[in-house]
């Protein structure tokens, strides 16, 4: 297991423990670290602790025109960002994470956001 | 004389039938030649669009391998079963033709292949750019 994937299990896990606390953010918030901002569609953010340090992770899922069916239809792909005091340290996606795992992560945290929570309490 | 005059008669009508009748098969004829040239060449067309679709399709389904495997992080090592999952498609989906020794093209294919085998990231970029650069549609 590799650092990246070290990083994404913490995440899980302190996500599905509840320690992460997620909210949802604006769809255009931080356009200025995301590629193709417009095609982002739902955006969550959070806080962890590494090594001392807080570094914040944002939960991008962005939608866009498959060129494959001539942009008939649309396609999903969804990636995490972290951030140290807004800079850009590192992305996890499905290169580097199976998208199983992004997949799961995005299912807890769809329901333990702080809407999710307002919504269903 | 009258039964001459009518014998006469008779015989132009019937060239003239037979004129006709010549006139009709052989119309009918270039109609079906040109017919059938017609659907050989509608064939043809739905075929070459059909070639295109998927012609379009393999240059994206290769351009986005390219992309998902230069978003593998060069450090991100040993590397991961999902890296592994999109360089061994990238593997599948870089043409080797039975010549490909004898081209320059075929021969950076080639250099794709057996450094995605490894694990050298940068390598495999360095070879992915090489082969880019012989491809006119990627």
């Amino acid at each position: 297991m590799n650092k990246y994937e070290k990083l994404f299990d913490d995440i899980l896990n302190k996500t599905k423990l509840g320690v992460l606390e997620w909210r949802q953010l604006r769809k255009d918030a931080n356009s200025d670290v995301i590629f193709n901002v417009n095609v982002v569609w739902r955006q969550y953010s959070t806080t962890i602790e590494r090594n001392t340090h807080s570094f914040t992770i944002l939960l991008v899922e962005k939608k866009y025109d498959d060129p494959e069916f001539d942009l008939a239809y649309e396609k999903y792909r969804s990636e995490l960002l972290v951030l140290d005091e807004g800079e850009l340290v590192t992305t996890l996606d499905d290169s580097t994470v199976s998208a199983t795992d992004i997949a799961k992560l995005i299912s807890v945290v769809e329901t333990k956001s702080d809407k999710a929570k307002r919504l269903f309490s | 004389m009258k039964f001459e005059l009518k014998r006469v008669w008779v015989t132009i009508q019937e060239g003239e039938s037979d004129l006709f009748d010549h006139n009709l098969s052989w119309y009918s004829e270039w109609a079906s030649i040109i017919s059938l040239l017609v659907a050989i060449l509608s064939l043809a067309l739905v075929k070459s669009i059909r070639k295109n679709i998927i012609k379009f399709r393999r240059k994206q389904r290769v351009s986005t391998l390219i992309e998902d495997v230069f978003r593998i992080p060069v450090d991100a090592l040993p590397l991961s079963s999902a890296s592994k999952s999109k360089m061994d498609a990238l593997k599948r989906n870089v043409p080797i033709g039975l010549f490909a020794r004898c081209t320059q093209r075929g021969r950076a294919g080639i250099e794709v292949r057996r450094h995605l085998d490894g694990s050298d990231l940068v390598s495999i970029r360095e070879a992915i750019n090489d082969w880019v650069s012989y491809s006119e549609d990627i």
